[in-house]
C-alpha cells in the first residue's frame, strides 16, 4: 500500500515535470526562434552592404550595372536595384548613384553617392 | 535493500528538469545576445557606410562647383594665362599650382578629406586630384608604450 502511494506520487510528479517542460520548451523555442530571426537579419544587412558598395563603386568607375540584379547568398535571394542618373554641367557630369539592396520583401541597404566626372578643356 | 537504492526517487525529476531548463534558457539567452550584438555591428557597418558616402557626396558637390568656376573663368580669360591666375586668385584666394581642400564628417570619429590642384590654363584638365583619404579624427593624442605596438 505504502509502496503504492509513492509510484503514484512519482508518476504525478512526472507528470506535473513533463507539462512544466512542454511549457518552458515552447518559451525557449520562441527565444531562439527571435535569436536565430536576428542572426538572419544581421547576416542579410551586411551582405546588402557589401553588395551596395560593389554595385556603387561599379557605377563609380564607370562599368555597366544591371537596372536589377539577383544574387543567392546563404540560400537566400538579393534583388539589387542600381540606378545612375547623368546631370550635365558645362565642365562635366555629375553622376547620381543610388543602389537598393532587398531580400525577402525587406530592403536590407541603400547606398546613394553623387560623383563628378569633369571634361576635358580645349585649352 | 539494495533493490531499493538502485531506484529514483521523488524529486529527481524535478532537480533534472531544473538542471536542463536552466542551461537551456542560458544558451537561449547567450545566443540572443549574441545575435544582438552580430544586428548593432551589422546598423553600424552601414550607417558608417552611409556616411562616407554622405561624405564623398558632399566632394562631388564641392569639386562640381569648383570646376564650374574654373570653366567660366578659362572661358573668360580667353586665353591669356596671366589674366586666368588672376582671376583665380581673385575667386578661390589661392594662386595656380596651389592645392584647395575639402574636409566633411563621416561619421563619429572619421573625416573624408580631399585636395585638389588648380592647374594652369595651359593644361587641358583644370584641377588636379591630390588626395581623397579617410582620416580618424578622435581627439586623443595616442603616445608610445601606453600598451598599443605600432605596426606600420
Amino acid at each position: 500500500m505504502r509502496e503504492n502511494t509513492r509510484t503514484r506520487a512519482v508518476l504525478i510528479e512526472l507528470i506535473v515535470v513533463a507539462l512544466f517542460l512542454a511549457l518552458s520548451s515552447a518559451t525557449l523555442l520562441r527565444l531562439f526562434a527571435a535569436a536565430n530571426n536576428l542572426s538572419r537579419r544581421s547576416e542579410a544587412t551586411t551582405y546588402g552592404i557589401f553588395a551596395a558598395q560593389d554595385a556603387l563603386e561599379r557605377m563609380i568607375a564607370g562599368e555597366e550595372v544591371a537596372a536589377l540584379e539577383e544574387r543567392v547568398s546563404a540560400g537566400r535571394i538579393y534583388e539589387i536595384a542600381a540606378e545612375a542618373i547623368p546631370e550635365k554641367y558645362p565642365a562635366g557630369t555629375l553622376l547620381r548613384c543610388a543602389v537598393h539592396v532587398r531580400c525577402e520583401g525587406a530592403e536590407v541597404a541603400a547606398l546613394e553617392v553623387q560623383r563628378y566626372r569633369p571634361e576635358r578643356s580645349a585649352q | 535493500m539494495s533493490e531499493r537504492r538502485g531506484r529514483i526517487g521523488p524529486g529527481a525529476s524535478t532537480v533534472l528538469m531544473i538542471i536542463v531548463m536552466l542551461l537551456m534558457t542560458m544558451l537561449g539567452v547567450l545566443s540572443l545576445l549574441s545575435a544582438r550584438g552580430d544586428m548593432s555591428l551589422s546598423a553600424r557597418a552601414l550607417e558608417a557606410s552611409i556616411d562616407y558616402y554622405n561624405a564623398q557626396t558632399g566632394f562631388g558637390l564641392w569639386i562640381t562647383n569648383v570646376d564650374t568656376q574654373l570653366y567660366e573663368l578659362r572661358a573668360l580669360a580667353g586665353g591669356d594665362a596671366q589674366a586666368y591666375a588672376e582671376a583665380v586668385r581673385e575667386r578661390f584666394s589661392i594662386t595656380i599650382g596651389e592645392a584647395m581642400e575639402f574636409s566633411a564628417a563621416a561619421g563619429a570619429g572619421r573625416a573624408l578629406r580631399c585636395g585638389v590642384e588648380i592647374l594652369p590654363l595651359a593644361e587641358t584638365d583644370r584641377f588636379r586630384l591630390l588626395y581623397n583619404r579617410l582620416e580618424a579624427v578622435s581627439g586623443e593624442e595616442l603616445e608610445e608604450d601606453e600598451g598599443w605596438n605600432l605596426i606600420s
